[in-house]
Order: structure tokens, then sequence, then C-alpha cells
């Protein structure tokens, strides 16, 4: 049933009914009641037994919709900051003020007579005591609301229950008022009745201490600058007077004053005034002392000065430091000591998905994890956009239902989450020992801090990343170096031909490779060969192919002999998606013959001369897989090797994709077309060293003033005539 | 030389197969962008997968690269990697390397899709 009223409850504070309709309803409300009292007034009398039930009930809804109204305006005024900021307090505290001289205001204008039930002279004096009953009851909601709400801004850990003890109480003595109102029928003194005296007494008694113990938090007052002090001061002063004015006024001893009776039209009223001066009077009573007592400068003064060094200290910090670790650590430390809290730490969300402990303070990452078993807490705080404050862990669902016993002294904590740029990249989190022992001063703290905390982890990788290009830079002139040392510094003589190579490296390393061994038989064997992708992972393959070559060559038979067998030692030793294609031509003989096998290699290009006017450029382009893109069975069933036989003059080019892939500043390709040309403009009787001078030569004019993307590497052979 | 960076893919669905368009220039600076696209959908257990070439200008090594990267493991779960519509200079890049031999080079969308129908899709039923 409670449960049941409370959902109903809260799905009418959450629902987005509009208030002006409540207001409409008891606008309405208050038209019947008082159309009844003006029927009652001129055909029976006012103070009659049905008189008085029909306020009564009429009264009650009436009170129940303004509870209900209030009740949505309460939860509405906690929603917006401005609502609850110190200048606000301000505001309402002297409209609470101005509303409190009214009454006096009008219980000046009240004729004596209407003490004690007097007579009600005419319908004009009703009617105006039905407003000051009106004004009344706003009033003493007014009052309570007001109450309520700065109680429950600065709350603390029992707040919450002392409050609805206090509502409990309110509500008890407005239906103990009930059996007042007919007392008058009966010419009985029920002011003389020690039940309900003692009663009423205990009810008083308890609100009071109610109120005394809630007021507390009253560290804000203490930033006030001291002219708004002594302002506060002179208001509470006032407020406290007008309160004890009064209790007097309607407690006074000649019987029932001007102003309860005309109160006591709306039933409640009377009582709800009397209850909410008597609740401000310990509440201006505790401030008036808070506020003399901070009225030098105190402890609060000093930590926001902690919070101020702290924030320059950080400041300080992101100045100067680069390394992000370390200032994920003073972080961590600097967070933990502005607030007060017992232990923190940071975590950090890395590309790969996994959190790292980046730093802790006063615990260990063994605490963390055994407090969050099930990794619930990393997932929970991940959600958080802003900082937010944890009052209490033991009223949050989700927190609530880790492993506490791993860092019993926690109560509360404050989140925080981290950014660079728009990349979420961690969370902060401070733990407090106390249940409320953080409040909003501090998350606002945090908040700036975090604003401070998420630029200097931004400068911090700002930096990394220039040292990680640096690096890169750096890796890539030791790649470059490294295959220039891997590529032959000399070549050997072959008999029969002349032999002449060039590579030039891209401004990325491209793992280009060329190189002469010899076989098995003695016999030069030409290799030329690229490793896929680029940069330093390609110059490390290429080392690695320079040290197969080595190892296989003397064993080998033959140009395939040799590529398969280097497929079959590499294949499945390298990443999948790196492949090497590689040609390897071999001089047979001094006569001019040659076998080529090509591995997903760029094609073999030969000029021969038919004659010495007629010339004709071939493309070699036998069948073959690039090396370790299948395996030995695969490969070697689709490896072709096939006989060349040159004439003296031929000019045999092996070269890379670097050559027919160059683009010069238009984007076009240097392409076969160019290379063919060159070919076709060499003279008769060219060296091979000749043939790479022009070649290069006209690469680089071609290629203007941009960079190469790519190593362009090539061989050339040419065939002597002497023999 | 900025062209170079101007790489594109769109992914479709049709049926059970993954349709990649890719446009551009696929060097060793965009490859992570189709290896992330693959890896995507491998993710979401999709492994009949078509490479639809037409807009392609230009694939380098690294960019072959990444075809042999995933090839084994959707082979394994029964699936395949379809290659279609690719210009001749962009066929001539795969043709060289032998690629014909381990891939299903198809001229157009349909021929791919059918082959898939026929075979590989048969497999898994």
């Amino acid at each position: 049933m409670i449960n049941k009223i409370k959902q109903k409850y809260k799905e009418f504070i959450t629902s987005e009914l509009n208030t002006s309709y409540i207001v409409l309803v008891i606008f309405v409300l208050w038209s019947v009641k008082i159309a009844g009292d003006l029927t009652f007034f001129t055909f029976t009398d006012i103070y009659s037994f049905l008189a008085i039930t029909w306020r009564i009930i009429t009264s009650i809804f009436i009170l129940l919709l303004l509870t209900l109204y209030f009740l949505k305006n309460f939860q509405e005024s906690f929603k917006t900051v401005d609502s609850l900021s110190t200048s606000n307090y301000f505001k309402e505290l002297k409209i609470l003020l101005y509303i409190s001289l009214a009454i006096f205001v009008f219980n000046y204008f009240l004729p004596d007579e209407i003490q004690n039930y007097g007579k009600i002279q005419n319908i004009w004096l009703l009617i105006y005591i039905e407003l000051v009953s009106i004004f009344s009851t706003v009033t003493g909601f007014y009052i309570l609301s007001f109450l309520l709400k700065w109680l429950l801004k600065r709350k603390h850990k029992r707040t919450k229950i002392y409050i609805q003890i206090l509502i409990t109480s309110i509500i008890s003595m407005i239906i103990l008022e009930a059996p007042f109102h007919y007392y008058h029928i009966r010419s009985e003194d029920l002011t003389s009745n020690s039940l309900l005296i003692a009663l009423s007494v205990i009810l008083i008694i308890s609100m009071l201490s109610i109120v005394f113990l809630t007021t507390r938090k009253n560290n804000w007052i203490a930033v006030l600058p001291k002219k708004k002090k002594w302002s506060l001061i002179l208001l509470y002063l006032i407020g406290i007077f007008f309160s004890f004015a009064f209790i007097i006024l309607s407690s006074g001893s000649d019987g029932e004053s001007k102003f309860s009776m005309a109160a006591q039209f709306t039933f409640g009223t009377d009582t709800l005034l009397f209850i909410s001066y008597f609740c401000l009077l310990p509440y201006f009573f505790k401030l008036i002392f808070s506020t003399i007592v901070t009225l030098p400068t105190t402890s609060f003064l000093e930590r926001t000065n902690t919070e101020i060094s702290s924030l320059t200290y950080l400041n300080r910090v992101v100045s100067q430091t680069i390394d992000f670790d370390k200032l994920i650590d003073t972080v961590t430390a600097l967070a933990l000591q502005t607030c007060r809290g017992i232990a923190s730490w940071t975590e950090i969300y890395n590309k790969d998905n996994s959190i790292s402990i980046a730093s802790t303070q006063f615990l260990n990452e063994i605490n963390i994890k055994s407090l969050d078993t099930n990794n619930n807490l990393s997932n929970y705080l991940q959600i958080f956009e802003k900082s937010v404050l944890i009052p209490s862990i033991k009223e949050d669902n989700t927190l609530k239902q880790l492993n506490w016993s791993a860092l019993p002294l926690v109560n509360s904590m404050i989140i925080v989450p981290l950014r660079t740029g728009n990349r979420r990249i961690g969370t902060l989190v401070i733990l407090h020992p106390d249940e409320y022992g953080m409040d909003e001063d501090d998350l606002k703290v945090m908040e700036a801090f975090a604003d401070n905390i998420n630029l200097a982890l931004e400068n911090a990788k700002l930096v990394q990343d220039s040292i990680d290009k640096e690096r890169y830079r750096r890796e890539l002139v030791l790649a470059r170096e490294m295959e220039e040392k891997l590529l032959p510094k000399a070549l050997p003589e072959i008999e029969g031909f002349t032999i002449s190579a060039f590579s030039i490296p891209a401004n990325e390393v491209g793992g280009d490779y060329y190189d002469i061994v010899k076989l098995k038989s003695g016999k030069f064997c030409v290799l030329i060969g690229d490793v896929s992708g680029k940069g330093m992972s390609s110059a490390f393959y290429m080392a690695q192919l320079k040290g197969v070559v080595m190892s296989l060559a003397p064993e080998s038979l033959s140009a395939s002999d040799l590529l398969k067998r280097i497929n079959k030692t590499l294949y499945g030793k390298i990443d999948k998606q790196i492949y090497i294609t590689l040609s390897a031509l071999v001089v047979e003989n001094v006569e001019g013959t040659l076998t080529f096998s090509r591995a997903g290699h760029m094609p073999l290009m030969v000029k021969t001369n038919i004659s010495d006017i007629s010339q004709e450029i071939k493309i070699f382009r036998p069948n073959g897989l690039g090396i370790s893109l299948a395996n030995n069975l695969i490969f070697d069933k689709w490896l072709e090797e096939i006989k060349i036989e040159t004439n003296p003059g031929d000019i045999i080019v092996l070269f890379t994709d670097g050559i027919n892939e160059l683009r010069n500043s238009s984007n076009d390709e240097f392409g076969y077309v160019s290379l063919k040309q060159i070919l076709e403009n060499s003279v008769y009787n060219i060296r091979a060293d000749e043939v790479i001078n022009n070649l290069k030569d006209s690469l680089l004019q071609y290629l203007g003033d941009n960079t190469a993307h790519d190593d362009m590497t090539v061989v050339v052979l040419v065939k002597n005539s002497n023999y | 030389m900025n062209d170079t960076s101007k790489f594109g893919i769109i992914i479709k669905a049709e049926g059970n197969i993954a349709k990649l368009y890719l446009s551009g220039y696929l060097d060793a600076h965009t490859a992570s962008e189709l290896e992330n696209a693959l890896n995507q959908i491998i993710i979401d257990n999709k492994y009949y997968i078509l490479v639809n070439f037409k807009n392609l200008d230009y694939i380098s090594s690294a960019g072959l690269g990444v075809f042999m990267a995933f090839i084994e493991e959707i082979r394994d779960k029964n699936g395949d990697i379809k290659l279609c519509e690719m210009t001749s200079k962009v066929f001539q890049v795969f043709d060289l390397l032998g690629f014909p031999i381990l891939f299903d080079i198809l001229d157009t969308e349909d021929e791919a899709i059918q082959k898939f129908k026929n075979g590989d899709l048969k497999k898994n039923e």
C-alpha cells in the first residue's frame, strides 16, 4: 500500500503536469468554500456545527492540493543550480520577512470583535477574513518549503529521516487542531485538556530539536563577504523578531487572537503557521550563531585557500610536466588532498579497451580488484560524462553491490572523468570516509580540477606524440641505413656481360632488394625483389630475406630452385599480410643464355638487336606467385622457369614497381612506355653503367620536385659484343 | 601526392554477402582502413565477402597484403573473399603477383554473387 502511494507520488512528481492546473483547481475549491461560508453567514451561523464541518472538509482538499503544488515546485527548484544559489537564498529569505510583516498588517486591520468567535458584522468583513485566511495558508506553506529546501540543500546523513519525522509531526498537529474548532459550540475549554496540551508540547519540542539538529553544514556562510554576513545577521534578527511576535500573537493570554480566528477559516492554517514560525526560531538562531562565529576568518577560508593553491600548483605542474605518468600521479594525489579523502586512484582506458590502474593513493591495485570483482565498477565509471558526487555509496544502487569489505572505511566518493580532446581516457576516483562527507563545493572544485587535468593530459599527449614522431623519424633513418647496408656495395664481374644497378630509397623506406649471388654450380644469379609494405617492418623483412638468400643460394641448382627454397623457408614465418616479390635471373654461359624465374615480381624487360637498325623490346613474364603467398605445393606448381637467349648489345633490365609507378607532379605514372623509350634510345654498344646513368637522370628529371614514395631499384645487364 | 590519401570504402549487404566498394588509392597509408572494415565484417560473423574494385584507381603491395591477412581465417570458416570489376591496371597488379591462382577474380559483381550462391554458400547449408 505504502509502496503504491510512493510510486504514485513519484509518478506525479516526475510527470510533466503543469502546476498552473493545480493552482486553478485550488482557486475553484477555495471559491466553493467561500461561497459555502457566505451561505452559512446569510442563512444560519458561521460557527454552526455544520459550517465548521463544511470548512474542515473543503480545507482538507485545499491543503492536499497545496501540498502537491509545493512538492512539485520543490522538486523543480532542485533541478536548477540558480534556485539553489546563495543570492536566491537571500531573495527567498527577504520574501519570507515581507510576508511576515504583512501578517501583522492584516492583523492590525482586523476588528477586535471577532476574537473568541465574536459576531462578524457584515459580509465584507467575512470576505476580508477569508482573504487573510488564504494568505495565511499560503504563507505557512511558503515558510515550510523555504525551511525544507535549504535544509535539504545542505543535507547531511540523517536529514532525510529528520524531515520525514518533522512532516509527520506537522500533519499530526494539524489533525489535533480539529477538536478546537468545535469546542466553542459545546462551550468547553479545550485549552485545559492536559492530554492534548501534553501531546502538542511534545510534538513542538521534537520539531524544534529536529530543526536544530538538521541546521548544519553552515560553512557556506563563512565564504560570504563581510557585508553579506552583516545583512544576513540583520535578516535573521528580523526573522527571530517576527517569529516571536507571531507566536505571542497567536497564543495570546486572552484566548484566540484576531489573526488566529481569521486564519482558522481555512482549517489547519493556524497550526501550520504557528509551527512554521516555531521551526524558524531554532533555524534562525543556529544560523545567526554560525554567522557571528564566522565573521572573522575561519577554517573554511583556509580550505578554499588549499583548493586555490592546489589548483595553482596543478597549473604549474601542467606547464612543466610532459611525462604523462608523472602527471597522473600528481593529479591523483592533489585531488585526494583537496577533497580531504582517504584514498584515490586513476584508471586509464587503453586503446585496446583494456583498463589499467595508472596511479593510486593510499590503496593498491589489489584493493580495487577485490572491490570490483565483476568489473561492474569500471563499467559504471565509464558511464559518467561529467564529474559526479556520490554522497553515500549505500544509497547508490550500483555501487552498493560492490564488495566494500575490501575498503571498509569508504562511504562516499567523487568520480571525475578524464579526457584528451573528445576521447575519454580515464577516470579519477576520490574516496571519502564519511557519508555526505564531501559536498557540492568539493564537486565544483573537482570539476575545475578536471578541466585543468584534461588540459594537462592533452599537453602531455601532444608532447608524447611529437616524441613518437621524432622516434619514428629516427627509426626511418635507421631503417634506410640498414637497407643501404644490405644492398651490395660492389657488383661482381660477370663474364660476357657488363652489369650495373641503382636503388633510390623513398622518403619512406620501401623494402627494395637486389643482389648478385652464386648458385651451387658457381653460376651468377641476379636477384631483385620488393618486400610489401613500407617502413621499419619492410627493412627487417628485407634483412631476413638477405639472410635466407645467402644461406640458400649456395645449395640451389637453378633460378626456380632458389625461389622455391626461399618460399619454403619463409612461408608461414612472416606476417600473413607481408609478402615478397622476387625475380631470379641466372647467367648460364658467356654466350648469353639466361634462365629466368619470377615470384610475383615485375616482368623482365629485354632490348634485343635483331640487326644494327632493327631492334625489339621483349617483356618476359613467366608464371609465379609472390613469396609467402602460398605453401610450397602451390608455389612450386605455378612457378615457371624460362630460357632467354641474348645477343651482343642486348640490354636486360630488372626493376621494381617503384619505377613504373613513379609519379610526377601531375600524378602521371612513368610506366613501361617511358622505360621502353629510354632503352630504344640507347646506342648499340652502350655499357650497363651508361644505361643506368641515363635511366637515373630521366627518372629524376621526370620526378621534378616530387619525392618518390616508393623505392626505385633497377639492375641492368648488357651483353658484351666481344663474345 | 595528396591524391593518395583519397580512399573510400562503402559496405553494403546482400543476404549474407558483405559487399565492399573500394575507391581511390589503396596503399600503405590507407590499407588500415580496409583492414578495419574487414575486421568489422568478421566480428559480425560474415564470411562471404565480395570486393568491388570498379572505382579503385591504385593498389599497392600493402593493399594486396590486406587480403592475404584475412583469407586464411575466412576460408577456415568456409567463407571466401571474391574480387570483381577490377580495372585493367589494378588487375595487372593482382595478376603479376599470381593472385588469380589464390582468389576468384571475376569481371562482374553478378558473376561473383552467382559463384557464392552456386558454390560456397551451399557448403554451410
